[in-house]
């Protein structure tokens, strides 16, 4: 591979994979420059492995599969302690309707409460990614990867409602 | 609960902030040039490890009989030692460093870790000095049984200068490895350099 066609491939996979990538970093890390470092990792990331990218897999698969293992190492660097919910007003064009954000910060103080591991299988399942993506990508079995979602879900709808009333 | 489908929609529908996708991949390929200098020292310092212990068998097979040259041996290994560890310290700190929206101040001091690189020995010249020639003098003591006055003389004065002799040819060849190794790094962040004291004037 060329540096010229490694270049044009990194920006054709930046501009597919940014929101999405960039999401799964807000719903991983808490506070907006932990998580814009985590995107940064990754996606230096995603240009050192080009290279050895055989297109085996989707290549947004194979993009996720890079973030997911870039956040599980970046975690264990990482202290936990701080709220989700500034990082909404951190972002340009977050003044939209009161209520959407009120939802997105209970859904994120939801996901933040998840263990590490749940937070990457949520936030796959938000950007709407099939069972077996999400197996390929972590690396576990798709029965597993249901099994995971089904109690994920459970711990989220708890969670959102415990936010919920801590918010009253 | 809301459906899953109403979360993907919320989820999906926030606004994103997004980095520059050029300004990544130059910091990234950056990154992994840095990544592959440490890679390349590390192999030469495993090598150079590797020689290390080699004097550190010899130490305890060899030389054990003999308190000269056990004490001659253990000075040069400790030299060595002091030397290989903190050379190979420094160049991990190097290699490691991430540029990721790098600021002026830690662009001009990487360029300063680089250029500090052509003289890794300096910092501790004398103590390298110094137990090298020890090392020396003390084996050659060991081994000088049955020579003259001025064949030792001559012996001792080759084991004192060897060292500085030495450092004389250590930098000329640290010298050419470096503008082969650290160069091409120093001429990428003189460009970042200037182009960061453009953006802030």
């Amino acid at each position: 591979m060329t540096h010229g066609d490694r270049e044009r491939l990194f920006l054709e996979l930046f501009h597919q994979n940014k929101a999405s990538i960039q999401r799964l970093c807000w719903g991983y890390l808490d506070s907006p420059q932990d998580a814009e470092d985590l995107f940064q990792e990754i996606m230096a990331n995603v240009w050192n492995s080009l290279p050895s990218f055989r297109g085996e897999a989707k290549i947004s698969t194979w993009v996720y599969r890079i973030a997911v293992n870039t956040a599980l190492v970046h975690r264990k660097k990482w202290k936990r302690g701080e709220e989700l919910t500034d990082i909404a007003d951190a972002r340009p064009g977050a003044q939209q309707d009161l209520e959407r954000r009120e939802r997105l910060a209970l859904l994120r103080k939801a996901i933040a409460a998840l263990a590490a591991q749940d937070r990457l299988i949520v936030t796959l399942l938000l950007e709407g990614l099939s069972y077996k993506e999400m197996a390929e990508i972590t690396g576990l079995t798709v029965n597993h990867v249901g099994v995971k979602i089904s109690r994920i879900k459970q711990a989220l709808e708890q969670n959102m409602l415990e936010a919920a009333n801590g918010c009253d | 609960m809301a459906a899953i489908e109403d979360l993907q929609k919320l989820w999906q529908g926030q606004p994103t902030a997004l980095a520059e996708p050029n300004e990544t991949a130059r910091a990234a390929e950056l990154t992994e040039a840095f990544r592959r200098y440490g890679r390349r020292l590390n192999y030469f310092n495993m090598v150079r490890l590797g020689a290390v212990l080699v004097q550190i068998a010899a130490v305890l097979h060899k030389a054990y009989g003999n308190p000269l040259t056990f004490c001659g041996l253990v000075l040069l290994v400790m030299g060595e030692s002091v030397y290989l560890f903190s050379d190979w310290r420094n160049q991990l700190g190097i290699a490691r460093l991430n540029f990721t929206e790098p600021s002026l101040d830690f662009v001009r001091n990487t360029i300063q870790r680089l250029y500090a690189q052509r003289d890794p020995m300096r910092q501790h010249f004398w103590m390298l000095v110094v137990t090298l020639a020890g090392g020396l003098n003390l084996l050659f003591l060991a081994k000088d049984h049955g020579l003259t006055l001025s064949q030792r003389i001559g012996s001792h004065l080759t084991a004192t200068a060897a060292p500085f002799a030495l450092y004389v040819f250590g930098l000329k060849a640290r010298g050419k490895r470096w503008n082969y190794e650290c160069l091409p790094l120093v001429e990428r962040l003189r460009e970042i350099e200037r182009a960061l004291q453009e953006s802030e004037i």
